[in-house]
């Protein structure tokens, strides 16, 4: 009986942690969101990055959450965090250099991106091991699939066609070249608008949970939550 | 010469917000208030500074001679960390009053990007101890600099009528981009001195 | 207390130093590869290359880092490819100039340019800017805007920074050359 509520929770740990989805629902990671996004898939080995420190990061704190005194906690979670980050900095230097080239420092600052540190604090102090790992793997991929999403955009936008590992998606690509896509000032309006996209996208669903409440004919039976 | 250079690319062509996407975080946290940004960007200016003078002789005396380069990364944030946590101790014993307008920004140092990124960046760029020092002064007048700007920008779009998605953080993005676009005319501004 | 932080620290050194021990060297050959395709494309004539000592670069220019002479079968010199490393827009751009015994340039070859806007700077770094070194002798101008003529080239629209960067590497390249072949 523990197993199969154990299986759902981890299942449940993870989707919930997709949802969390950076930067737009939690607003943090900020910094790599607007710099490295000008491929998808430069968000797709970011993102990639992320999910091994996060969830290598919150196994061992989790495993090692009885045994680190409080006082000290932030500096070893610092300490850990920033072993994975260089272990991850120095893979990918020996294996995808070009990648690592085009990250750059934004690799080794994946040791201050807050969503490390705030998930380790937030979950992996107070939870076993497997829902921590479940819980990385959630916020990685949602962190992933945002970077993809804005990435896509800019790139798209900015020159027309997407590519990944090599191929171009869109065969000869399509004539656009709006290059301020690529440019600083482009991240933050994409960013803004996939914002705003999903805000709107939020107040349509309330408006229908709202409605389908109201049609109930059963009073004090509320529509799912 | 070459230290005006780095203090004009500091605070105006590689700006750390507008150019390099350091220091963002922060950069929305506590740009909803004009006032909480003079907190914030004190306590900026002065860890940059701090940091930068403190990782280049760690890395130049201590880690490339040994060959362990590859501890930069760990070695250079447990610095960042204990500087954080010693200024924050020294300010609180000093003068309490600038213990209460400061304390609560100095804990958000460690996580900030654009201090870890101003001494990686230090390091990169191959400058001289003064160089850096210089640098990491003018990265953070940098930082906030154009927190205060936009801090201003955001409190005059506060009072506007805005669409109900466009609210909140959506707008102050767009507003961040249009400002992003005006630093891009400081590109090339010291064409011949700085590269 | 503190010692947890310590053997946590210690624990982590150690790690880092194993994995260290193992891709180091990866980078080192990979590295090392990378320069020794980048030589063969950028002069395909040569069958060795000869690594060029550091005394002989001493006057060059500062974006120069390394030279070497090509020489093909018979050991008769077929040209210089130098490595040099001028200031882009966000970093320096790494490239390997080709210089025949003439001093006219042969191929170019940009090994990083990832400093460079994408899109934009990274232009200067395509064939369709580079293409048009080919065969130009010493201290190139660039134009704007216009076609150009003779020891000209034309920058990028919209990146002339990382056009002058690849530009000025190609002239200290052609310098550095000069002396190498005399």
């Amino acid at each position: 009986m523990s197993k199969s509520t154990s299986n759902v929770s981890f299942m449940g740990v993870l989707t919930e942690g997709i949802r969390q989805a950076p930067p737009f629902r939690l607003l943090l990671g900020l910094c790599p969101s607007l710099a490295v996004t000008t491929a998808m898939e430069n968000g797709f080995w970011m993102g990639l990055a992320v999910i091994f420190v996060l969830a290598c990061s919150e196994l061992l704190i989790s495993l090692l959450r009885k045994l680190i005194p409080d006082r000290v906690r932030i500096p070893v979670y610092i300490v850990i965090v920033a072993t994975f980050v260089t272990v991850v900095d120095m893979v990918m230097k020996a294996y995808v250099p070009e990648m690592h080239a085009i990250l750059g420092i934004f690799i080794p600052l994946i040791v201050v991106n807050c969503i490390i540190l705030g998930r380790a604090e937030a979950f992996a102090s107070k939870n076993g091991p497997l829902h921590s790992v479940a819980d990385a793997i959630g916020v990685g991929i949602g962190f992933m699939v945002s970077l993809m999403a804005i990435g896509g955009v800019r790139e798209l936008l900015g020159t027309g066609n997407l590519k990944l590992f090599g191929h171009a998606l869109l065969g000869g690509g399509l004539p656009l070249e709006v290059v301020v896509m690529l440019l600083p000032a482009g991240a933050f309006f994409v960013i803004g608008f996939m914002m705003a996209g999903l805000t709107l996208l939020q107040n349509r669903q309330k408006k229908q949970a709202q409605r389908s409440v109201e049609h109930c004919t059963v009073p004090g039976e509320g529509a799912a939550d | 010469m070459e230290f005006l250079a780095i203090l004009v690319g500091g605070i105006l062509i590689n700006n750390y917000i507008f150019s390099r996407f350091l220091g963002l975080c922060p950069f929305f946290g506590v740009s909803s208030k004009l006032e909480t940004v003079y907190g914030m960007g004190a306590a900026v200016v002065f860890v940059m500074t701090l940091a930068s003078a403190i990782t280049w002789p760690l890395q130049h005396l201590l880690l490339e001679p040994l060959g362990l380069g590859y501890l930069q990364t760990v070695a250079f944030i447990l610095v960042i960390a204990a500087l954080v946590q010693s200024v924050e101790m020294v300010i609180q014993r000093v003068s309490p009053t600038l213990y209460a307008a400061l304390g609560i920004y100095l804990p958000l140092l460690t996580t900030n990007c654009a201090v870890l990124g101003a001494a990686l960046l230090n390091i990169t760029s191959g400058y001289s101890f003064i160089a850096s020092v210089v640098n990491g002064f003018a990265c953070g007048i940098g930082w906030t600099l154009a927190t205060l700007l936009f801090a201003g920008v955001r409190e005059r779009v506060e009072g506007t009528h805005i669409p109900p998605a466009m609210r909140g953080m959506p707008i102050a993005f767009v507003a961040a981009g249009l400002m992003a676009l005006a630093f891009m005319g400081f590109q090339g501004l010291f064409r011949g001195i700085l590269f | 207390m503190v010692l947890t932080l310590l053997v946590v620290c210690v624990v982590a050194g150690g790690a880092l130093a194993a994995v260290n021990g193992t891709t180091a060297p990866i980078i080192a050959a990979m590295e090392e590869k990378a320069i020794q395709e980048g030589l063969a494309e950028v002069l395909p004539e040569a069958a060795t290359f000869e690594a060029v000592a550091a005394e002989e670069l001493a006057g060059a220019g500062e974006p120069v880092q390394a030279a070497w002479r090509g020489l093909d079968a018979a050991g008769h010199l077929v040209g210089v490819v130098v490595q040099a490393a001028p200031d882009g827009y966000g970093g320096a751009i790494s490239m390997l100039v080709g210089v025949k015994p003439d001093g006219t340039l042969g191929q170019l070859k940009i090994l990083d340019a990832s400093g460079e806007t994408p899109g934009l700077g990274s232009k200067a770094a395509e064939r369709k800017f580079l293409d048009q070194f080919l065969g130009l002798g010493p201290n190139i101008e660039l134009v704007k805007n216009q076609a150009p003529v003779g020891n000209q080239i034309q920058a990028v629209t919209g990146a002339t920074i990382s056009s002058r960067a690849v530009l000025s590497g190609v002239n200290a390249a052609l310098d550095a050359a000069r002396q190498i072949v005399r």
